[in-house]
């Protein structure tokens, strides 16, 4: 008994609705024929002649070799006739680029082809994502071990201004939890900036320096930081924040501290500006004879920021204020290259 | 080779910094420091003897080859350092020896200098 899913209109149907290209070789005259939605994807109109040469001038040349050496292995009367391969497609005209998927069938008799037909289904859809899977990997992957790297760095200047192992760890984990709270603001993704205000607020926030108007003042626009400052500035600002704990403004009985900022243009080109103001700290620093040491909070605000960012700082510590003004240039591009324009 | 003089170019300051203090303690000279692909250039334009430089493949958002192809034209000895696997590294620059991030300083010599 027949199965009347299986008569010619319903697979014709079923075809289209997958989108199959189909090929075969006529068993008389051996020409092998195409349907119009192959020669569609090949760029070639429905009546046109196709051979074995205009099949290959429309493969991707990186992939030419490798679909001849399988449909080569798909006619030998030794194998088991079948070819199962996915390769790129440009089209006889080289302008289009699709990834597609072939199944193909031989059969032989005593050595002869008797039949060779396959379907083509294009694959793009799954291929990009695909792609955009392994870039996100690759980008991951990249960020995991540029972040272990600036870990590696960070115990390195650690452990040169620390006495005690003690000491060590205390310093230690507090900068590796800037570096954390700073990956929580970068994975929310490009769409949501981190802002300069939401930085500072966080960093202080972070050693129990509530902004209470009077002797801790946050004050400035909204303004989004590129994201490739947001690392490097909060470990700046946890070192300035820090200092303030130990030696400066948010431990001072009389102490008060400022962090003011705001947007400037001079020259087509925006800049961020931002001032650091530690007054009322001389009652701590008679009993701490800090005032020169060059610590991480000063390599990073001298040396780091202005190294990787386009910006100019200053720091300043006197015997009764801390001040500390960053510049930062806002226009620049900030876009990292994607794995694919490394390769 | 007495006290190689080598160039860091790397765009993120506190890895430089690290490789230039451990490469200091073996011996190195720092020849110089630069965070993009420009000032690379130029430091290789104006300094007058280098014996090799570590090269970040990825400089501020900008792929790094240029400085590659510089190097290779004047002869010298580079290491790509990246935070990507090294199966980014173009077919082109196969010949050039990758450490992957964070790595060892002493690799560096190593694989800069394989015959010293």
């Amino acid at each position: 008994m027949t199965d009347p899913m299986n008569d010619a209109q319903e697979l014709r149907a079923a075809v289209d609705l997958v989108g199959l290209g189909r090929y075969r070789q006529d068993p008389v005259t051996q020409i092998i024929e195409w349907d119009t939605r192959l020669k569609a994807m090949w760029g070639l109109p429905p009546d046109a002649a196709v051979d074995l040469g205009l099949f290959l001038a429309g493969i991707h040349p990186e992939d030419r070799d490798r679909v001849q050496a399988a449909l080569g292995q798909s006619v030998d009367p030794e194998g088991d006739g079948v070819c199962d391969i996915e390769y790129r497609v440009v089209g006889v005209n080289g302008n289009a680029e699709r990834w597609v998927a072939t199944r193909g069938k031989t059969v032989f008799d005593q050595g002869r082809v008797v039949s060779f037909h396959g379907v083509v289904l294009d694959i793009s859809e799954r291929k990009r994502a695909e792609y955009a899977n392994m870039m996100l990997i690759a980008e991951l992957e990249h960020r995991t071990h540029n972040l272990l790297a600036v870990v590696d760095a960070l115990a390195e200047q650690t452990i040169l201004s620390c006495e005690t192992l003690g000491d060590f760890q205390v310093r230690f984990r507090e900068r590796l939890a800037t570096l954390s709270r700073v990956q929580g603001l970068l994975s929310r993704g490009q769409t949501t900036p981190v802002t300069i205000g939401e930085l500072v607020a966080l960093e202080l926030r972070a050693l129990g320096a509530e902004t209470n108007g009077t002797h801790v003042v946050i004050e400035g626009p909204e303004v989004a930081l590129p994201s490739s400052s947001v690392q490097i500035l909060a470990l700046g600002l946890h070192e300035l924040a820090t200092n303030a704990r130990k030696y400066g403004a948010l431990g001072a009985p009389n102490g008060s501290l400022a962090v003011r900022w705001h947007v400037k243009s001079d020259g087509g080109q925006s800049f961020l500006v931002l001032g650091w103001a530690e007054d009322g700290i001389a009652s701590r620093r008679a009993s701490n004879a800090n005032l020169s040491r060059v610590g991480l909070g000063r390599t990073l605000i001298e040396k780091s920021i202005p190294y990787q960012l386009d910006a100019h700082t200053r720091l300043e510590i006197t015997h009764d204020t801390v001040r500390c003004d960053v510049t930062i240039a806002l226009d620049r591009s900030d876009t990292q290259p994607s794995w694919d324009a490394l390769r | 080779m007495m006290s190689p003089r080598i160039l860091i170019i790397e765009d993120e300051h506190l890895i430089a910094h690290a490789l230039r203090s451990a490469l200091r303690v073996s011996g190195v000279e720092i020849a110089g420091m630069a965070a993009t692909v420009e000032q690379a250039l130029a430091l290789l334009r104006s300094m007058p003897k280098i014996d090799g430089a570590l090269l970040d493949i990825n400089l501020r958002g900008e792929p790094a080859y240029a400085v590659a192809d510089d190097l290779i034209a004047r002869g010298l000895p580079f290491v790509f350092t990246t935070g990507y696997s090294a199966q980014i590294i173009p077919k082109g620059y196969q010949h050039v020896p990758v450490l992957q991030k964070p790595f060892d300083p002493n690799e560096i010599l190593t694989a800069l200098f394989p015959n010293a």
